[in-house]
């Protein structure tokens, strides 16, 4: 794959990268607080299947309810959790390990089951758990569990999808720098023609392209280009944008060079994607069109929150398709 | 509350101020007129060595030396030639009376306190927070900018040192 073809190619190219950059979000190349997280996820996760571990033997519907927080982070600790050595955490100090405890202990309890903890093909558990009766019976741990165990919904998700797609929805088709986006109707808060210049601010980073004034609105344009595509295929189109695509309920534009036409989609012509990952401004994308759908406001809250200084797109990855 | 007194309330906290506007790289910026104490023609500025690169020099403003600040340099916009337009703003900023030379100072306006909108904050750089609002003014928008942040703190004892 390379970046020599022509641009249309190239844009098709890149689509087709996104589809799988989005799959494998989980890579090395991760931001460096997103790495910590997801080790700080991770590390729970092996705390949690280590002491777990003893109790494998458990009844099949307990073994499953603890199996939820291993699935944690799947693409990442999925080596880890099954570890062939493993160790119980020592227990005495560390609050989230008595708890922890606690919590094997209520099951051990409720369950009947006693099981080894350390070694499982020894008969005799070799750590036992003294009872504690001071110590709720691990309701938090026990509580949180679920929530912990699955990452949680981003705002205005449900069920994997955005609250808006949980239906037939309506969708809007526009062109940037030759990549095709779709907006969801719903989340579209106009249409602007560029008819002059946006009023420049200082200091602002390269994207954010500058104010314009329509209908009584000061509408922040943003080069949605820098945001969804790598520097090569921005510098192989330099049309200049024509539209901006304003965001509900928000004084956000995205800048476009055409609006294309509106299509309507089942929620299952999406390939959604499963993570935040390195673009919390894609929902998913849709094969059969050839185009990216945005989540549109969760790139309105990644401006609004401050995010925005960040660099646009981690794009390292598909800037590597040339090589 | 009844309609009037609403509407009075309404009044009261809406505060009108006055900005006098000047040009900078094609676009109006305001700053309040309160800070502003006389705007002066372009005159010979003297270079002082070893001063901040944001430092153009001093001037001798009736037997008092003012700094000059290169305002373009601050905001980070490309430098430009001196014109017939080319005027010194001469300001009071953190105690400090400095002079702010920007391409041409255009008019005061009254700006009303509900007027003026945050600008968006996704600057990175320093001089993203001079930027006090937007507002919208005769089909243009106005750039507030807050004076007393040109400069850190380290930056005003600098320039009160020269």
């Amino acid at each position: 794959m390379s970046w020599q073809d022509t641009p249309q190619q190239a844009i098709e190219e890149y689509l087709e990268a996104l589809l799988h950059d989005d799959m494998a979000d989980e890579s090395p190349e991760e931001a460096p607080a997103a790495q910590s997280v997801q080790k700080e996820e991770s590390l729970q996760a092996r705390q949690l299947s280590e002491s777990m571990l003893g109790l494998q033997q458990a009844p099949k519907t307990l073994a499953e309810e603890l199996a939820k927080p291993v699935q944690l982070d799947e693409p990442l600790t999925q080596s880890q959790v099954i570890l062939p050595n493993l160790k119980l955490p020592e227990a005495e100090p560390e609050p989230a390990v008595e708890t922890l405890a606690d919590f094997i202990q209520e099951i051990e309890t409720s369950q009947e089951v006693t099981q080894p903890v350390e070694e499982p093909k020894q008969e005799e558990p070799q750590v036992e758990i003294e009872p504690q009766q001071e110590v709720p019976a691990a309701t938090p741990v026990a509580a949180e569990t679920p929530a912990a165990g699955q990452p949680p919904s981003p705002p205005g998700w449900k069920d994997g999808r955005p609250v808006w797609a949980q239906e037939r929805f309506e969708c809007l088709l526009f062109k940037v720098k030759g990549l095709t986006l779709a907006v969801p109707l719903v989340e579209l808060g106009g249409i602007i023609k560029i008819d002059k210049e946006p009023t420049p601010l200082f200091g602002q980073p390269s994207w954010f392209l500058g104010m314009l004034r329509n209908n009584n609105m000061n509408v922040s344009m943003v080069d949605t280009a820098q945001w969804v595509l790598p520097p090569a295929l921005i510098e192989k189109n330099q049309d200049p944008y024509q539209l901006i695509i304003r965001i509900h309920n928000s004084t956000w534009g995205l800048a476009c060079n055409e609006v294309d036409r509106s299509i309507s989609l089942e929620p299952e012509q999406v390939r959604w994607r499963t993570t935040l990952g390195k673009r919390p401004w894609l929902a998913g994308t849709v094969i059969e069109h050839m185009c990216a759908l945005i989540d549109v406001a969760a790139f309105d809250r990644l401006l609004k929150e401050g995010h925005g200084h960040l660099e646009p797109a981690n794009l390292t990855a598909l800037n590597n398709l040339d090589d | 509350m009844s309609s009037p007194q609403k509407f009075q309330a309404e009044s009261a906290s809406d505060l009108v101020l006055q900005y006098v506007t000047f040009r900078l790289a094609e676009e109006t910026y305001g700053i309040n007129v309160m800070m502003v104490q006389e705007v002066l023609r372009y005159s010979e500025i003297a270079p002082v060595p070893g001063a901040p690169e944001y430092v153009l020099g001093i001037i001798n403003l009736r037997g008092n030396v003012v700094t000059v600040i290169d305002t373009r340099q601050r905001f980070g916009l490309m430098p430009s030639e001196v014109s017939d337009s080319t005027r010194i703003m001469i300001i009071e900023a953190d105690q400090q009376v400095v002079g702010i030379m920007v391409d041409s100072v255009a008019e005061v306006v009254y700006l009303k306190q509900s007027e003026i909108e945050t600008a968006p904050n996704v600057g990175n750089e320093e001089s993203a927070k001079f930027i006090q609002g937007v507002c919208n003014k005769n089909n243009e928008l106005l750039i507030l900018v807050e004076l007393d942040k040109l400069m850190s703190e380290e930056e005003w004892s600098e320039l009160a040192a020269i």
